[in-house]
């Protein structure tokens, strides 16, 4: 399908790499604002306490020190930090500074200083005195009979939020089932660890105008909860996001930027804070960990019948996101299923923030669904492959819970694609391993994810301006987070306007010069954002037929834009041809001249839905439990890939993401503390170049889904949930041991593969 | 932090000007790779008033071949180790557990010597400032508390140096220096002291290791989480030297990141020794005495990355390398 | 202070990154008398002397380093946060081994964390500059 077109399709490279590449693209904390000073926030040690006193002064006194902020400094009223679209859902249970901090990292005061030397001697010469108060850190705690509330003033108890979907009669379906499997499983809280720490520089200027720059995937969220906090109008708030070292989803928040503007306001000079590694381990945000009890149903024949899942999410100690991130993982149930019921729990602990995390929900549930049905295929002696394959949706169908039909699902093709690959590789590979005690084994898992926001909330905007010389400006809300989207944005309406990916510049992410976008979460960019460009594109492909017409006096039926050019009729069976650049030429100078730009707004009424199917290979020592993945096979559907190795680079780290949520990535909680132990990337652990097994990775080719931009869905979250069901139903044949938690490390030893290949010799 | 005001600095060119700061100014740190060091004093864990960087002094580079061993100077770095054609040659061993350490750039700047006499971690030690404020100070910090072991009188960190149980496997020797003269003393008594906190002003200046016999089989294995930046959750070493000249054979096992000083498996190899005649057909024997031997005198902690039924399980790794011992004797490559 | 620190807040060369301040990942790999480390692991004054090589000087009047162009062509840049410090990790590597070896490529870059790529398109890209190089 993508043969067809042009620009969308090609794998360009992206246009900001070459900055990047010399050391001279600006990250947050590259830029110096004039004046600037610097912040940090002071935090609780305490997963809970109440703060009994504050001394000031002796910090006060530290040579460069501007400014204290303590809690009665800042607006007391509660507030959601979320990135997301204002809900009622959307608990407002968090204040900018607190004394009574509910997690360690709860932002207790705030300093401002010349230097960051300052800044740190300020922190260490503060006094707090806290009072140490009963701290709960797990699920299971949370909700057992009289432990107490983390908010008894809003709640009686620590679940805040119960969602509960369904279609069918799941006790019906149970009643009609020939077998029946429950259990629970447990997945833990896990971090982005994007490379760049969270940072923001915050300027509250005299005439009471904000501007922040930040790491931000929702400039316009952000833009809108700070204006609530510091009372001020939207259109005197400015957020800019520079160019972003990753967020997949710990940056659709608000971090420390509220904290940077009152102590802005306070000081009078721009102030930046950027967050140490340790703050963003514990005191930002993680994936939900969680429990998910299933009950699931299936016939003789292989058809399942019923599926009823509970998964409690920990939340920590703020709402945040949790009620969307249940709503999210309710909608994404992709095989057949005449009776389905979802129940999901928001649980509060005094734990890190469950909030965003690249899955939003999904890799937690299709874990436990995954190995699941694992199982269930080797009870009913059928291939784990075939079971999936036809239970599974196609186009038509629709997907419980979901508004709206399918309308592209090439899973049968990813099938086919992965095991020509999966053949393939057996054939060249004799065992890795001559050891009789070591055995091998492929395991796979299917996944679906979304292409914006699955309650439908995504909307977003673009203005396309037209330059003399017939070059556009792009201007699009949407963050490019690292992901690339300026690059394919910019490729989609280059494709659209029927000109060069060169002749567009883009820009994104400015709340002053950008149009509106939800924000760059739920994989909206390609579908929803995309969608947009495609529209402006087309609106301005209409004012520029519409001035051509005036321009060669003729009716506007007769101008045609055909193959990126104009066509005009003019009468005496004339027919002008024109490119772009030509038509903008002819149209903008002159006495008829008119200034052209294309705008538009797209609100995403269906979300359609990327496929994945995921092979892992592993190879265990049953006797010391070691194991190492050796291969990980991902293909994908995603409709029309707008760029091919955009795509797979997107594959590529969604893989390694989830190899590593399979294998060594957990927020530890030690009990003696009472705290995270996982402070640094030492203590948590994320894959390195030498860790990673063989990667294979292909994209459908048959896809076209008709509501995307040419074809295309997204693609972003898609390639980490199903990876660490994959790792584990291979490593659970490979041994026949049950397996109903993540990390592995918890019970087996990984080894990269390196270590097997340098052994083996 | 590191600011300007945090400690003074002087970098010395000669061994006898760093051995007077250590002499005579108060809380003195020698400044080798940095790696650790620099680490702690951003958290903390360590806050000297003086640092006395040894990066200038020409005599404490470079590796030379005695008669007596291969000498490396304590300024050599992990790095070189790796690359190096001496240590190739006769301990390579050596650079195999060198390069498992920690990554590139931190193996760049490591010293044998400083990985050697690295600090005991611990997942309640190694941790900010910041961190440390809700709990109590452990031993370590001139507490009264093991946070691990809360009966315990001392702390009860591990030991986790990846180069120290080849150095031990292979009776290596340490070269101090007292202001009058040089003096070796074996790897072992160094450790032992180091280890248990006897707060002794030492100036390391070199490692010296006896060439091993001719035939010897040696092998080191790390297991980690990770397979590069990570301290390993075991590590071992094991040395067979096969007799020579009427010296009889020579064998050592040693495993690290057990407990709070390297194990040494001698209830085996003493074993071995004493069934030398025989040593061939015992090998399920020995295997089994080995794991036996680690399980009992290892003294395992809370750790981050593993949990202690993984670690426990590792142990037969041990298992698995004198496998490959016997597997050599057995083929008859080691007479 | 630093050699970070010096080489960001008090020369103004933002090229190299702070990613953890602890010699863990890498973001702050820089070329001190040819080898490659951790700038946050140095005190500005132990480079006294000493000659380092960050990014912005890799690239010779305008003409990108064979790596940069590859990293680039490659699509093994994506949010570029680990860049600077990969690109020189290969470069010492391309400095001593003119045609390595996968692993070595590897083991070259373990001490480089990377989020976004699965280091995937990192080792092609390192794999084909050094192709490049030795034509």
């Amino acid at each position: 399908m993508a043969d067809t077109f042009k620009i969308v399709g090609k794998s360009f490279p992206r246009h900001e790499s070459i900055a990047k590449v010399t050391g001279q693209a600006q990250y947050t904390d590259d830029l110096e604002i004039p004046g600037m000073v610097y912040g940090r926030i002071l935090r609780s040690p305490y997963a809970h306490a109440t703060v009994r006193q504050i001394d000031k002064s002796e910090a006060g006194k530290v040579p460069g020190v501007l400014g204290i902020l303590l809690p009665q400094d800042v607006p007391n009223r509660p507030f959601n930090c979320s990135g997301n679209p204002p809900s009622p859902m959307l608990i407002k249970d968090e204040r900018v500074l607190t004394d009574h901090p509910l997690y360690v990292g709860d932002r207790i005061a705030a300093v401002a200083a010349l230097t960051k030397e300052a800044c740190a001697e300020a922190l260490e010469r503060m006094i707090v005195k806290y009072q140490p108060l009963p701290v709960v850190l797990e699920i299971e705690e949370a909700l057992r009979e009289g432990t107490p509330l983390i908010h008894p003033e809003l709640f009686s108890s620590n679940i805040f939020k119960k969602l509960e979907s369904s279609q069918g009669d799941v006790e019906r379906g149970f009643a009609e089932s020939d077998y029946i499997f429950e259990d629970e499983f447990n997945t833990p809280a896990v971090q982005h660890v994007a490379m760049e720490p969270v940072s923001c520089i915050c300027h509250y200027m005299e005439d009471d105008q904000l501007t922040v720059w930040s790491t931000s995937q929702t400039p316009f969220q952000e833009r809108r909860v700070l204006a609530e906090l510091l009372d001020l109008p939207e259109n005197k708030v400015r957020v800019v996001k520079p160019i972003m070292g990753g967020g997949f989803g710990g940056r659709q928040q608000i971090h420390n930027q509220h904290v940077g503007a009152f102590l802005s306001r306070l000081v009078r000079r721009p102030v930046k804070i950027i967050n140490t590694r340790e703050e963003e381990m514990y005191a930002s945000v993680v994936r939900h960990g969680s429990v998910c009890w299933l009950k699931v149903g299936v016939r003789k024949d292989g058809r399942l019948a019923a599926f009823h899942a509970k998964v409690y999410l920990n939340a920590g100690a703020y709402c945040t996101h949790t009620p969307i991130v249940l709503g999210a993982q309710s909608r994404k149930f992709q095989y057949r299923i005449p009776h389905y019921r979802y129940e999901g729990y928001g649980v509060y602990t005094n734990g890190p923030i469950g909030g965003a995390m690249r899955g939003y929900g999904n890799p937690q549930l299709t874990f436990a669904r995954e190995v699941m049905m694992d199982r269930i295929a080797k009870k009913l002696g059928i291939d784990p492959l075939q079971f999936r394959v036809m239970n599974h949706l196609g186009a038509g169908e629709t997907i419980p819970c979901h508004t709206f039909p399918l309308r592209s699902c090439a899973i049968t093709e990813c099938v086919e694609m992965g095991e020509r690959i999966r053949n393939e590789i057996e054939r060249r590979e004799a065992s890795l391993h001559k050891k009789a005690k070591v055995s091998e084994a492929w395991g796979v898992a299917f996944a679906c994810h979304t292409s914006g926001p699955s309650n439908n909330e995504g909307m977003s905007s673009s203005l396309i301006l037209v330059n003399d010389d017939g070059t556009v400006n792009l201007l699009v809300g949407s963050a490019d987070i690292g992901q690339g989207c300026e690059t394919t944005l910019s490729q989609i309406a280059a494709q659209e306007l029927g000109i060069d990916l060169k002749d567009i510049t883009v820009t994104s992410g400015d709340t002053f010069s950008t149009p509106y976008d939800t924000g760059t979460f739920a994989s909206s960019q390609i579908y929803v954002a995309g969608n947009a460009v495609c529209l402006a594109a087309q609106d301005l492909k209409e004012k520029l037929c519409v001035a051509l017409a005036a321009c060669y006096h003729t009716e506007l039926e007769m101008v045609r834009h055909e193959h990126d050019h104009f066509m005009i009729e003019t009468g005496q069976d004339k027919k002008i041809s024109l490119s772009f650049k030509e038509g903008v030429a002819k149209v903008m100078f002159g006495a008829k001249g008119r200034i052209l730009a294309g705008f538009s707004s797209f609100k995403a009424e269906e979300s359609p839905l990327p496929f994945s199917v995921c092979w892992a290979k592993v190879a265990v020592d049953k006797r010391t439990r070691t194991f190492s993945v050796l291969h990980i096979i991902q293909v994908v559907d995603v409709g029309t890939a707008v760029n091919p190795e955009v795509v797979k680079g997107q594959v590529e780290g969604g893989i390694s993401m989830g190899l590593g949520y399979a294998l060594m990535e957990q927020i530890e909680m030690d009990q003696r503390a009472q705290k995270p132990s996982s402070s640094d990337l030492l203590h948590y652990k994320v894959p390195t170049a030498l860790d990673m097994p063989e990667i294979h990775v292909a994209m459908a080719r048959m896809s076209y889904e008709p509501t995307g931009p040419f074809g295309a869905k997204s693609v972003g979250e898609l390639p980490v949930v199903a990876v660490a069901p994959a790792i584990v139903n291979a490593l659970s044949i490979a041994t026949g041991e049950k397996i109903n938690f993540l990390p592995l490390s918890k019970v087996f030893m990984p080894k990269g593969r390196s270590q097997i290949k340098k052994e083996s010799q | 932090m590191i600011s300007k005001n945090s400690f003074k600095y002087v970098a010395p060119d000669s061994i006898e000007a760093a051995l007077e700061y250590l002499l005579t100014e108060k809380n003195v740190f020698f400044l080798a790779g940095g790696t650790e060091l620099l680490p702690q004093i951003k958290h903390g864990l360590m806050q000297p008033s003086l640092l006395v960087d040894l990066g200038k002094i020409g005599s404490l580079k470079g590796m030379t071949t005695r008669e007596e061993g291969l000498f490396i100077g304590a300024m050599e770095t992990l790095g070189n180790l790796v690359k190096n054609s001496q240590v190739n040659r006769y301990v390579a061993l050596l650079g195999q557990s060198a390069l498992r350490v920690a990554s590139p750039q931190i193996r760049n700047r490591a010293t044998l010597v400083g990985n050697i006499l690295q600090e005991r971690r611990c997942l309640y030690f190694n941790q900010s400032e910041y961190w440390r404020q809700s709990i109590a100070p452990c031993f370590k910090l001139g507490g009264e508390v093991c946070h691990q072991i809360p009966r315990s009188r001392t702390c009860c960190a591990l030991y986790y140096s990846d180069t120290a149980p080849v150095l031990l496997a292979l009776d290596a020797r340490v070269e101090q220096y007292d202001g009058r003269k040089f003096k070796v003393t074996s790897l072992q008594d160094i450790l032992l002291s180091h280890l248990h906190g006897e707060v002794e002003k030492r100036f390391v200046t070199g490692i010296l290791i006896p060439y091993p016999g001719q035939g010897t089989w040696a092998r080191f294995i790390k297991q980690s989480v990770r397979a590069a930046i990570d301290f390993p959750s075991l590590n071992a070493a094991v040395r067979y030297t096969p007799p020579v000249n009427g010296r009889g054979p020579v064998v050592r096992i040693f495993v690290g990141a057990s407990s709070p000083e390297p194990l040494e498996l001698k209830e085996t190899t003493d074993f071995m020794m004493t069934h030398l005649s025989r040593l061939s057909e015992l090998e399920e024997e020995v295997k089994a005495r080995a794991v036996k031997e680690l399980k009992t005198k290892s003294s395992l902690v809370r750790e981050t990355g593993i949990s202690l039924n993984a670690k426990k399980s590792s142990c037969y790794l041990i298992s698995n390398i004198l496998e490959e011992l016997f597997m050599a004797l057995n083929s008859e490559r080691l007479v | 202070m630093t050699l970070l620190d010096f080489l960001r807040d008090e020369i103004g060369l933002k090229g190299t990154k702070k990613g953890c301040d602890s010699g863990q990942c890498g973001a702050c790999t820089i070329i001190m008398d040819g080898k490659t480390i951790n700038a946050c692991l140095v005190l500005a004054i132990q480079a006294d002397g000493k000659e380092i090589l960050t990014i912005e000087g890799l690239s010779s009047g305008g003409r990108l380093h064979p790596l940069q162009e590859t990293f680039v062509e490659e699509g093994a840049v994506q949010c570029g946060f680990c860049v600077p410090g990969m690109i020189l990790s290969a470069k010492a590597l391309l400095d001593e081994k003119k045609d390595p070896s996968e692993e070595e490529i590897r083991e070259a870059l373990s001490g480089n964390l990377c989020r976004c790529t699965g280091y995937v398109k990192i080792i092609k890209a390192v794999q084909r500059a050094a192709a490049l190089m030795r034509t």
